[in-house]
């Protein structure tokens, strides 16, 4: 009762692996597994979200693959050559945090350096560096000023390029959004996607947030209860979820109890439609339809729609107005309720309560899991 | 700051200053009579107290006990107190608020009641009057200080600063050296110096502790006054005043103490 196969665990084209994740696990002592078993490949360049609730594992794995949670099992991969066992320190790796961990007790231009000092850069060539960097996260002149002295958009972005100014092979980001207040979280997702673009540097994100996972990743990873519940680009992610909590996860989606018909038909509130799915044993189900992808029309006879698009009859609830959309809760038998999203298209033109209304969406739209997989 | 304060305020403040300095611009003119008795204003002026106080042998001896006790409480509450704040800050585990609570416990108590307790403990152990008890004893009011103190301090230098440094490519003695070290310093030097003066200027506690042949400055200069009248006592107090002011600028100039003691940033 899963998506059709060949829509699942669409991995990015077949390009080499630059970042290797095989079989990672990490077991605590009192028998808690934080991640279980993770397989991921990532190709040179590409920027891998890993999605998921707090508590999913997916910091964990960041942090394994930093080198500061041992990996104990299962092997860490990176342009071929073998990582599970390096320390921290000799990885290579930029790691930016969510609370910029910035030296307080350094200057931006110190704090910058640090890494290259480390690596034994000539002075002269490190604060050409240190002032390219800057230059990078649009912060040029700002070396002699203390971190505390900074705006926390600011001193993340010096916390990017103390990251980068090392050229590590990789780079991996906490959460680094989740301290910016919400217009500078929208400026900075694009700066972080230009700069990792720009400089094509294979990158790691970990987010609770499925709109930083999907407007800025080639790859998602949905992470729950350690496990990988699934890997593929942003648009398989919501359009192709492989289960119910994937689905629910990246955006909001009705889930309704059905009956499956056969191949493709299930019956939802009396009426029978057809789903995304095929080959569909019979049984119950849980069908899954986004809000916005069901479409509000007044009440006529759904004969007269044609067969390509599910119809339901229904009677609207509740109304809620927020200004580019409206949305409806529409009654469409006894007690169950779909949720349903409108473009507004000027004032008045909306439905009301206790208008009779049919909702319409397309058999693509109609996602069905087994109830197992809720 | 200042510049905001209203007028009354500002009297209020004046007034405090004056209520809390007034012993001063009582003792440090006595300390400078060259009379045979305490009296006020002095009738003679001169430093002969000063002279005759570096040549007061009980003085000179208690001095020498008093720095000795102050350093060695200072090394030990350190040793102590810089660990035990580290983990409290840095580590979780079941009873840590309780710990942290009795750890900085001794600081609501007042001086007469841990005295008191200290002594009958001590007069069963028989620690009175010996080096261990009065260093014990000063251990107690000092060590509360620097687990404060660098708790506060820790608690301004979360992992993931240390983490950053590992990752750009320092080794842990590196990151330890370039990061956790300076970023400690300022708590550690306030500590060491708090837990110093502390000790060194401590009467209550060491009043109950101290024997016959083991007594600290403020003792031998709290029993000097108590059977003699001359001016001996001003001037000792005048130094110690000095000593510390000194102690306390060097601080100030070097980290600022008010920062180091104050809130985290």
């Amino acid at each position: 009762m899963q998506q059709p196969a060949e829509n699942r665990q669409t991995t990015p084209a077949a390009q080499p692996a630059f970042l290797s994740l095989r079989g990672v696990t990490k077991r605590y002592p009192n028998g808690f597994v934080a991640v279980d078993d993770l397989h991921i490949d990532v190709p040179k360049g590409s920027l891998l979200g890993l999605l998921g609730p707090s508590g999913c594992g997916k910091t964990t794995t960041l942090r394994m693959v930093a080198g500061l949670v041992p990996i104990e099992e299962g092997h860490l991969v990176v342009d071929g050559q073998e990582l599970s066992a390096a320390p921290p320190h000799r990885r290579d790796i930029g790691l930016v945090f969510q609370n910029y961990a910035l030296f307080p007790h350094m200057t931006v231009g110190e704090n910058v350096a640090f890494g290259l000092e480390m690596r034994g850069v000539p002075r002269s060539e490190i604060r050409a560096r240190v002032d390219e960097a800057l230059e990078m996260v649009r912060l040029p002149g700002y070396r002699d000023r203390k971190p505390r002295e900074m705006s926390g958009g600011q001193q993340q972005r010096v916390s990017l390029a103390r990251a980068l100014v090392i050229r590590p092979r990789l780079l991996l980001l906490d959460e680094p959004l989740s301290n910016l207040d919400a217009k500078l979280r929208d400026e900075m997702r694009v700066e972080i996607r230009e700069i990792q673009q720009r400089l094509g540097i294979t990158s790691v994100f970990v987010t609770h947030d499925q709109v930083e996972a999907l407007t800025m990743c080639d790859v998602v990873g949905v992470m729950n209860k350690g496990r990988l519940a699934q890997l593929g680009s942003p648009d398989d992610i919501y359009e192709r979820p492989a289960s119910m909590f994937v689905a629910e996860f990246v955006g909001r989606i009705n889930k309704l109890p059905c009956e499956i018909v056969a191949g493709d038909r299930v019956r939802l509130a009396g009426t029978v439609c057809r789903s995304a799915a095929h080959d569909l044993p019979e049984g119950r189900g849980i069908a899954a339809i986004r809000p916005h992808r069901i479409h509000l029309t007044a009440a006529r006879d759904p004969n007269l729609v044609g067969n390509s698009t599910n119809a339901v009859k229904g009677i609207v609830r509740t109304v809620t107005y927020i200004g580019d959309i409206v949305q409806y809760d529409v009654e469409i038998a006894e007690g169950v309720l779909l949720k349903i999203e409108q473009h507004t298209q000027g004032s008045g033109l909306h439905h009301n309560t206790g208008d009779e209304v049919l909702c319409e969406w397309a058999p693509r739209d109609m996602l069905i899991f087994g109830r197992d997989d809720a | 700051m200042i510049g905001h304060m209203s007028i009354p305020f500002r009297l209020l403040v004046l007034a405090l200053y004056i209520f809390l300095l007034a012993p001063l611009l009582i003792v440090v003119p006595l300390s400078f009579s060259n009379d045979q008795f305490l009296t006020f204003p002095p009738e003679s002026w001169g430093v002969r107290w000063y002279v005759a106080m570096f040549q007061h042998r009980d003085f000179v001896k208690a001095l020498g006990i008093s720095v000795t006790l102050a350093t060695v409480v200072t090394l030990i509450s350190l040793a102590a107190g810089i660990p035990a704040a580290y983990a409290l800050k840095r580590f979780e585990f079941r009873g840590r608020e309780a710990l942290a609570a009795l750890f900085t416990a001794p600081l609501l108590l007042p001086s007469i009641v841990l005295g008191l307790a200290v002594l009958l403990v001590f007069v069963r152990w028989r620690l009175l009057g010996t080096w261990t008890g009065l260093t014990l004893a000063h251990l107690l009011v000092t060590t509360p200080y620097v687990i404060r103190i660098m708790m506060t301090s820790f608690s301004t230098l979360p992992p993931s600063v240390e983490e950053a440094a590992t990752m750009l490519g320092a080794s842990p003695l590196t990151v330890f050296r370039r990061i956790t070290l300076p970023l400690m310093m300022p708590g550690l030097v306030a500590s060491a110096a708090l837990s110093f003066l502390m000790s060194f200027d401590e009467v209550v506690i060491s009043l109950f502790v101290t024997g016959p042949r083991l007594r600290t400055l403020p003792v031998e200069i709290f029993d000097y006054v108590e059977s003699r009248t001359d001016p001996m006592a001003a001037a000792v107090s005048v130094a110690i005043i000095a000593v510390t002011l000194a102690f306390i600028i060097v601080i100030e100039r070097t980290l600022g103490l008010s920062r180091t003691v104050g809130k985290s940033e």
